[in-house]
């Protein structure tokens, strides 16, 4: 093929792509929109911990974030609705410190529900008194809800569940029980966090899936791919029975 | 190497997002899919676990349409970016025909970065691929994150630690908001239909 054949076939690629896709799609305009909204935001700091929490849990993250909850405590002191749901975010926030990456699932999920619950009672301004209150009873639910999970994941480490990963040996000392970090104030029930499979903030090390020494031989790609989906789907399962679980004891 | 059926006139090219967990690869692919047309809109596979991360990989294939008399289709894949899922990865690479390098901007994610792109590099000696003859785009992800306050690192260090040797046409990009992501598609599809002319020459 000559490179003015070439040249035409590319330029023909080019224009289905631009018909398929647009002609110089760079992505939405409504990205300056909220940029301005975030700039005006009293939770801007805030909003930047919870979305950095997504990505990664380290120490100065969420001690950060349980700054950054007291001083907006001091803030929204005369709002009920924001200094409640702030209190429940910084109860989380204490238990996720305790346990980082080995948190609960519904852990995370709670302390971003809250935080969304939260710009929405804050940013809002069209939110009645009735959805406030809607929102803020369910937020209230969901974290019993954890606590509860989290008392029988206790449970069932109690009953020697040989799959759960030793706490940290660096925690000397007695720690505080999930149960403390999760409902301050109220008397202990001496129940700690989940046992999943990740600890000290990182991923499990490649290192502990065994590993071909043979290039890229299909069949054992193939089993050891297969065997962490299933490991997966395990976890996957139990959070799930765990919810259930607690939506039937809730009945 | 691309499926290509020379006498029903057919190719298929397989273009993979590699790169670390979280760093917006199926939210690349959501975008492209919610962009597609109905009349080109295949079925996007996506098998996500409890916390919303990618289990086995995302697969979006569409027709490009004929280009001097070839039907040409793109199947788009994504691999899992955690680092447990690193047989899941290797098998995805396999016969892969050009990549879509998606770097996290932020800073605390830099090694991540770097680790993922040796972990790629590694991947595919095993199918004797060399990554420096393979079609490749560098995408730096996650830069409106800036406006929230989070730390990114620039534009340089990102090419430097990443892009010095490979020296791959690279994008700043808002995967989340759609920024740069179909420029990133158009370069790598252009990029890997070149390199499968050549092949065939």
């Amino acid at each position: 093929m000559t490179d003015s054949q070439n040249d035409e076939s590319m330029n023909e690629l080019s224009a289905r792509l631009d018909e398929i896709f647009g002609v110089d799609d760079e992505g939405d305009d409504e990205a300056e929109d909220l940029e301005a909204k975030a700039e005006k935001s009293p939770l801007q700091e805030l909003n930047a911990t919870v979305l950095t929490l997504e990505w990664e849990i380290t120490d100065e993250m969420v001690s950060q974030l349980l700054e950054q909850v007291e001083r907006l405590k001091d803030d929204f002191k005369d709002d009920y609705f924001a200094y409640s749901l702030l209190r429940l975010l910084g109860s989380v926030g204490k238990y996720v410190q305790t346990r980082k990456a080995a948190s609960h699932p519904s852990a995370l999920n709670l302390l971003n529900s809250l935080h969304t619950n939260l710009v929405k009672v804050v940013e809002s301004g069209e939110l009645s008194k009735k959805d406030k209150t809607a929102l803020l009873q369910n937020e209230v639910k969901k974290f019993k809800q954890l606590k509860q999970l989290i008392a029988e994941e206790k449970g069932k480490r109690g009953r020697g569940d040989e799959r759960v990963i030793p706490q940290r040996s660096e925690s000397a000392g007695r720690q505080p029980s999930a149960a403390e970090q999760l409902a301050p104030g109220e008397p202990a029930e001496q129940m700690d966090a989940t046992g999943s499979p990740v600890q000290n903030g990182v991923e499990p090390a490649e290192a502990s899936i065994p590993r071909e020494d043979a290039p890229a031989e299909l069949h054992g790609d193939l089993a050891l791919a297969v065997e962490e989906i299933k490991k997966t789907i395990r976890e996957e399962f139990r959070a799930l029975r765990d919810e259930l679980q607690s939506l039937n004891n809730q009945r | 190497m691309a499926f290509i059926d020379l006498k029903k006139k057919e190719i298929q090219a397989k273009v993979v997002y590699y790169g670390p967990s979280r760093g917006g690869k199926t939210t690349n692919l959501e975008y492209v899919y919610n962009k597609l047309d109905n009349k080109l809109k295949t079925e996007m596979v996506a098998i996500k676990t409890h916390g919303d991360r990618t289990l086995f990989f995302d697969f979006l294939p569409f027709d490009i349409g004929v280009i001097k008399g070839y039907k040409v289709k793109v199947l788009l894949y994504t691999v899992p970016g955690q680092v447990k899922y690193n047989a899941t990865r290797r098998l995805v690479l396999q016969g892969v025909d050009g990549i879509v390098f998606v770097a996290d901007s932020m800073d605390i994610r830099r090694e991540n970065n770097i680790q993922s792109l040796e972990n790629m590099e590694e991947n595919l000696s095993t199918y004797n691929k060399d990554l420096y003859k393979l079609p490749l785009v560098m995408q730096y992800n996650k830069r409106d994150l800036s406006d929230q306050g989070i730390s990114l690192l620039p534009l340089e260090v990102l090419e430097k630690d990443l892009n010095t040797k490979l020296n791959a046409p690279s994008f700043e990009a808002s995967a989340l908001r759609g920024k740069n992501v179909v420029p990133t598609l158009k370069k790598i599809i252009t990029l890997t239909m070149t390199s499968l002319k050549n092949e065939l020459k």
